[in-house]
């Protein structure tokens, strides 16, 4: 069996149920340990939702898996001092004290190793005009693809500065960041989505934004509806999941996750989330009715009451200690 | 397609010749390719073959196609569990199935035993897998005892 051609090995692998299973899987024999570490980052990112928690040690995290319900043992170095300001693809956005941003992929940062400069772990953006003098002034960066998969054609995405600038650069072929000029008012998130950017503004009642690059330039549209999609909208990252995969979620509604006003204590992340259940800006906003319910500890929401519902709800969070 | 005489043949490393039958050429996209693509009489060249693992693919695709096609009588569950029964063989059989699959991009039979065969490695530790699928650790000394001090250190490190 370990003479399988490497494109079964990976059927099978991506058949697999859990993170323990992949691990476990590539510990058999060095064919399939190849097919694992080749594919991990794609089936992590695919399948599996990841919460970034600090391990108790100076600048060291690690990433949980939501589904296997335990930390995975791939800790990795980012200093506290850096915040982060978007993961996707399974590559974290820093920005450091100077207001550097940067790419990073977790999954090859690993411990003991000091940060290199190598393309495939850590990228460093060209800086954003006009400058940002307060760090929580870049809200949020997203990227559109792997760089290490589409390293040509990946684009990453930014909404910056008071004034909700936005920005987009195709790192390796740009030298610097192109600006988008819009009048949508208070942008607040972005998330990348089935080929497009999507923001979520604040103008008159919250709206999702459809963005749309064609050869012309940005087309914004006003959506609706969001379907069987449920957003999750958090400061680190926002998701979006088809409810009917998660039980608990409703369709057609965004969640909104506690601000980074309100840093989550990593000691919390694995109790029943004290720290939520104490914030304002938590609730879900129904695009239907239109409507937004604030979370209620009273009322004890599902989607926050039951304990696997709500790790699948700050997914990407970052939790930092204070 | 192919009717009375197919023309597509595979041939096995072993240089056996085994014609196709109407039902295989009916499910695998690789045949459907050749003939769409002019090629009705080529030969495919498949890893290793049996005339046993031949029949069974076959039993296979006459249920699938005869099921679609409305000519056998017989609820999704039960094919569900005709499926199941399919591939309780043993490991040697499996794996030439899976192989065929593969050659003849017979993607419904490839989903079905690729997740039977990691049904059977979920939850499994290492040793067992190899044990369950016959394969020899080859891992050097040192390779695994780095994986091991690796492990150990994550461990320490996370508290568990």
């Amino acid at each position: 069996w370990a003479g399988l051609p490497s494109e079964l090995v990976d059927l099978i692998l991506q058949r697999l149920a859990s993170v323990s299973d992949y691990f476990r899987f590539g510990a058999t024999c060095t064919a399939w340990h190849d097919v694992v570490t080749e594919n991990i980052n794609y089936l992590l990112s695919q399948k599996h939702p990841m919460l970034i928690v600090p391990l108790n040690a100076q600048d060291v995290w690690s990433l949980y898996s939501i589904k296997d319900n335990k930390l995975l043992p791939l800790p990795f170095q980012v200093p506290y001092v850096d915040r982060f300001v978007g993961s996707s693809n399974r590559w974290l956005v820093t920005v450091d004290d100077d207001l550097v941003v940067r790419l990073l992929n977790p999954l090859c940062l690993v411990l003991g190793k000091q940060i290199d400069r190598d393309l495939n772990t850590y990228i460093t953006l060209p800086p954003l005009d006009p400058p940002c003098f307060v760090f929580n002034h870049i809200c949020k960066v997203v990227l559109s693809a792997n760089p290490t998969s589409s390293p040509d054609d990946y684009m990453v995405m930014a909404i910056f500065s008071v004034d909700h600038h936005v920005a987009y650069i195709r790192p390796n072929r740009d030298k610097e960041w192109t600006y988008v000029h819009h009048n949508w008012g208070v942008l607040h998130d972005l998330i990348y989505y089935r080929d497009r950017f999507c923001a979520i503004g604040y103008k008159e009642g919250a709206k999702v934004w459809n963005l749309k690059l064609d050869s012309e330039g940005w087309e914004w549209s006003e959506m609706k509806n969001i379907g069987d999609c449920a957003l999750f909208v958090g400061d680190n990252n926002s998701l979006s999941v088809v409810a009917s995969d998660f039980c608990g979620c409703q369709s057609n509604c965004i969640y909104f996750i506690d601000d980074y006003e309100n840093f989550l204590f990593p000691s919390m992340v694995l109790e029943n989330s004290y720290a939520l259940k104490n914030t304002k800006d938590v609730g879900v906003y129904n695009m239907e009715t239109r409507s937004f319910t604030p979370y209620d500890i009273a009322k004890d929401d599902v989607w926050l009451a039951d304990t696997t519902k709500l790790r699948i709800v700050p997914s990407s969070v970052v939790y930092k200690p204070v | 397609m192919g009717s009375t005489s197919t023309k597509i043949k595979l041939r096995t490393s072993n240089q056996k010749v085994f014609k196709v039958e109407e039902a295989v050429e009916v499910q695998s996209l690789m045949i459907k390719y050749f003939y769409e693509n002019g090629c009705p009489s080529c030969v495919i060249l498949v890893h290793s073959v049996s005339s046993n693992i031949l029949s069974k693919i076959l039993d296979y695709c006459k249920k699938h196609v005869n099921s679609a096609a409305g000519k056998e009588d017989i609820s999704l569950e039960e094919l569900y569990e005709w499926d199941a029964n399919f591939v309780k063989v043993d490991q040697n059989t499996l794996f030439d199935l899976i192989l065929v699959a593969n050659c003849l991009k017979i993607e419904s039979l490839l989903d079905l035993t690729c997740q039977t065969i990691a049904n059977m490695i979920k939850g499994k530790r290492p040793e067992e897998i190899r044990t369950t699928f016959n394969i020899k650790n080859n891992y050097t000394p040192e390779a695994e005892e780095a994986v091991r001090r690796e492990k150990k250190w994550a461990f320490n490190m996370l508290g568990v």
